[in-house]
């Protein structure tokens, strides 16, 4: 991205991030809306929290998981000691929660692995297949935390309608969708910035994450197999 | 004559118009699927045993596309099959009332893998619609963002979404057979990918440690590497507006440029020596392969890579400067090249969505296109995109996918569209470095490592997955080559000091424009019809290769590509009836050949459907519009 552009949104040039001994990395940023959670503003409240010594930058990590490998595998790069990973929770269990983690990688199965780079070259970028495929690769420093923002999947889609059907202020927000977007970016902001500035020594509270704890990706393929009985039509159930 | 089914017929000039005394031009007969259910009832009874196999998701294709299929047991074939899309994209409805230059920006979003596509598309359309002509650097400079897109995507389908399928790995589990004869067979390119076996190739295509597999990921790096030089940024370039490119150019600009290029030259080469070689000899094991994804060629390509000396943004003149392409624009039915005309295609385009999550819609606003000739109530310059989520029927709504048909034909979108319509269109500019024989492609790969070859892509006899996938090889070559030749033209524009790359423009308070943007994606057929009416857009609609392909039944029950080519398909497999054994591996290959891409179809999760993919929607700026 060029720097004027990269500058202008608020982030760092990758030159500068590559030198950083610190990262924070945006996984789901847009900048279509500044409001959204991981959008513009939470980038200029981070950049507000952070030191301006240039030893911590904040790059956008929407690019895709094998991007983000080759970005960190350049000759040359030097890898951050320390990097955050901020992005939406793959499940929504509690609307407007925001959690810390430890990364803890672990060994997955190579089919796990390829069933997330199947789904990464094909579009989806999520913090867990970036979290998978960066660790098969071994990009990720030793010091890594996720920051996940439990969104349920339409809320990008509701707050682009709120938007252009002017129920976009926040009061409106956390009445329809149930918890409120400047609230979370708060707290986003807050975590990341502790964890980015502090590590294991945040006052945070901090769970672990563990590759084999997160629920499987698609699978490679998934086959209902069922019979149907001698015109009846019927469907007997062979396999899940 | 290019129609058969829509009452249309041309004047002396060429000119459309709707025949005489037909009362209701754009009338159908919706017909129900009680006599197909029927149908699969009498198997049944005769020989007791139907398999429904559902694909749920189709991965690799993103995780949004399902499919049901009805096997029958005993004569291996497959009966029954719906496609179905299972997310709502909603880009036109994000994009209805919005300022017209946010549309390339947005509609860019709806895929992850080939958002410049996207925003070109949608660049095209507004330059139709506001009548902005970019300067010829602009022009080139798109076509050599489009080219990277392409390099990019079809090398990746090739050995990191398909090539799986024909891979030691899972070879070894469908069919042992044809791995134990791949073992032993000779490679006839050797001397273009330097495997001396089948079975070696197909070792590499083994998904993760294969470094077919692993060279391919690495491809994609320099293909992304070249585009941002010039675009700044991919996916979603933000340099991409109507009237051009906002990119500065520097002779280092395409210095570097050429400098990823040129690592495609053997690259190119290669892949047609892996495939060629990988799918003559699974013919050769067994004749049943040619029946995998059969269709009739049956396909429609909008051309891409826009000469710089004859594209001039009007509707007027676009049959000129869409015949002028680096690839020609054209219809194939059953084979035939029936017309090269972008006017023709867009007339006879109508989207259906008797079997999706939609309603129908009543507004008919434009009974014409700007040159007179006729148009459905069902074209999209004339459609209302109006959700309707609900629950699933095969025989009703299945699918968040319209269906596309032109002349009331479904057909099938693809790389593979641009190599064959290029090829019979006989029409592609003259150039060094590829050459249209009326029956073939030429292209004539630069050497790298290895010397100046000349590759001819030919019509192939059968037309089915294995032809789908050996001609997005050759695409590959052709893409690199037309990349060449705008590059070459792209720095004599530099010699002469032509270096302005964009066209300034305002968008009109008032007043009423249409405009359409004719291109096309890593897979395909692509278009963007937008409306603009007092400085806002009114209507958008965009029309996604996969959307063509996966589309689910016309309102009178003719299957769409994907449906087709799986109920054409024999089960070669050993394992059917196996269910812990069973892959469905003949299924997969034919769905996977059409490089489907779910994103494209579809995206936003809708409140009260049934059909619910969270991971799908917490994602990336792919994901999470």
């Amino acid at each position: 991205m060029p720097a004027a552009l990269n500058s202008a949104l608020g982030f760092d040039d990758t030159s500068v991030a590559i030198n950083a001994t610190r990262l924070i990395g945006i996984v789901g940023y847009t900048p279509v809306l500044d409001t959204f959670p991981l959008g513009r503003t939470l980038v200029r409240m981070l950049r507000a929290r952070l030191p301006a010594d240039g030893l911590i930058a904040i790059e956008n990590m929407t690019w895709g998981p094998l991007h983000i490998v080759q970005r960190f595998q350049d000759a040359g790069a030097i890898r951050p000691d320390r990097l955050v990973l901020v992005g939406a929770a793959s499940t929504s269990v509690t609307p407007g929660r925001v959690r810390a983690f430890r990364w803890k990688g672990g060994k997955l199965p190579d089919q796990c692995v390829q069933e997330r780079i199947y789904e990464a070259v094909t579009g989806i970028v999520d913090i867990e297949n970036t979290l998978v495929i960066g660790d098969h690769f071994g990009i990720w420093p030793a010091e890594c935390f996720v920051v996940e923002a439990d969104m349920p999947a339409n809320t990008f889609g509701r707050m682009v309608i709120a938007d252009s059907e002017n129920w976009g202020d926040d009061a409106s927000l956390e009445h329809h969708l149930e918890f409120s977007p400047a609230r979370m970016r708060e707290e986003i902001a807050i975590l990341t910035a502790a964890l980015a500035l502090d590590g294991v020594n945040a006052e945070v509270t901090l769970e672990d994450k563990m590759a084999t704890a997160i629920p499987a990706g698609g699978r490679f393929m998934r086959t209902r197999f069922a019979i149907r009985g001698s015109g009846t039509g019927g469907e007997v159930a062979r396999g899940g | 004559m290019c129609f058969e089914n829509l009452p249309i017929e041309f004047d002396a000039e060429g000119k459309a118009h709707l025949k005489p005394g037909v009362q209701n031009p754009y009338e159908y007969q919706a017909r129900t699927l009680e006599e197909r259910e029927a149908t699969l009832r009498d198997i049944a009874r005769r020989n007791g045993q139907l398999a429904d196999v559902d694909f749920d998701p189709v991965t690799r294709v993103a995780g949004a596309l399902a499919f049901h299929s009805t096997v029958d047991l005993e004569q291996r074939r497959v009966v029954e099959t719906n496609s179905m899309a299972t997310l709502f994209r909603g880009y036109e409805v994000i994009l209805r009332g919005r300022d017209p230059r946010d549309a390339a920006f947005i509609s860019s979003r709806a895929c992850g893998v080939c958002g410049g596509v996207h925003a070109t598309t949608s660049a095209l359309a507004l330059e139709m619609a506001l009548g902005i002509k970019p300067p010829p650097m602009g022009i080139l400079v798109r076509n050599l963002l489009l080219s990277c897109e392409y390099l990019y995507d079809n090398p990746l389908h090739l050995f990191v979404l398909a090539g799986p399928d024909f891979s030691e790995s899972l070879v070894k589990q469908t069919n042992p057979e044809v791995w134990s004869k791949a073992e032993h067979k000779l490679a006839r390119h050797v001397d273009l990918h330097g495997y001396k076996t089948i079975g070696a190739i197909m070792t590499d295509l083994n998904p993760l440690t294969g470094k077919l597999y692993l060279e391919a990921l690495k491809m994609t790096r320099v293909a992304r590497e070249a585009y941002v030089l010039l675009g700044g940024k991919y996916p979603h370039p933000e340099t991409i507006i109507p009237g051009g490119v906002t990119t500065t150019i520097t002779t280092t600009t395409f210095n570097e440029f050429y400098l990823r290029i040129q690592q495609f030259f053997d690259y190119a080469k290669k892949c047609v020596g892996i495939w060629d070689d990988i799918f003559d000899f699974f013919y050769e094991c067994d004749t049943r392969f040619f029946e995998c994804g059969r269709l009739s060629p049956t396909m429609i390509d909008f051309g891409q890579w826009d000469h710089e000396d004859y594209y001039d943004a009007t509707y007027a003149n676009c049959n000129t400067w869409g015949e002028h392409r680096w690839s020609t624009p054209g219809v194939l039915i059953d084979g035939r090249l029936v017309t090269t005309r972008l006017t023709d295609i867009n007339v006879g385009l109508e989207e259906f969505v008797e079997h999706s999550y939609y309603e129908k819609w009543d507004d008919y606003p434009f009974k014409t296109d700007p040159l007179g000739n006729p148009l459905s109530p069902n074209h999209p310059w004339n459609k209302t995109t109006i959700p309707r989520p609900g629950s699933q029927n095969w025989k009703e709504r299945y699918s968040w996918a319209t269906t596309p048909t032109w002349d009331r034909r479904t057909f099938e979108a693809g790389a593979y569209a641009r190599v064959y319509i290029s090829a019979l269109a006989g029409k592609l500019p003259k150039s060094d470095y590829v050459e249209s024989t009326g029956t073939s492609l030429k292209l004539n790969v630069a050497s790298a490592a290895l010397p100046e070859r000349l590759l001819e892509w030919k019509v192939p006899q059968h037309w089915n997955a294995f032809e789908r996938n050996r001609t997005r090889a050759y695409a590959v070559a052709f893409n690199l080559m037309v990349t060449m030749e705008n590059l070459v033209r792209a720095l004599d524009l530099q010699k002469r000091g032509e270096m302005k790359v964009a066209t300034p423009f305002e968008i009109p308070s008032k007043g009423h424009f249409i405009g359409v943007g004719f291109w096309g994606a890593g897979r395909g057929f692509l278009c963007h019809h937008c409306e603009i009416k007092d400085g806002l857009l009114a209507n958008y609609q965009i029309v996604t290769p996969s959307t063509v392909n996966a589309c689910p039944k016309t309102p009178w029950g003719i299957p769409g590509a994907y449906e087709q080519s799986v109920l054409n398909t024999p089960i070669v497999e050993d394992n059917l009836g196996e269910e812990s054994k069973f892959q469905g591996i003949d299924i997969l290959r034919t769905i996977r050949s059409f490089d489907p891409c779910m994103p494209c179809t579809t995206h936003v999760l809708v409140e009260g459907s049934d059909r619910v993919i969270t991971r799908e929607v917490t994602t990336c700026a792919c994901g999470i519009e």
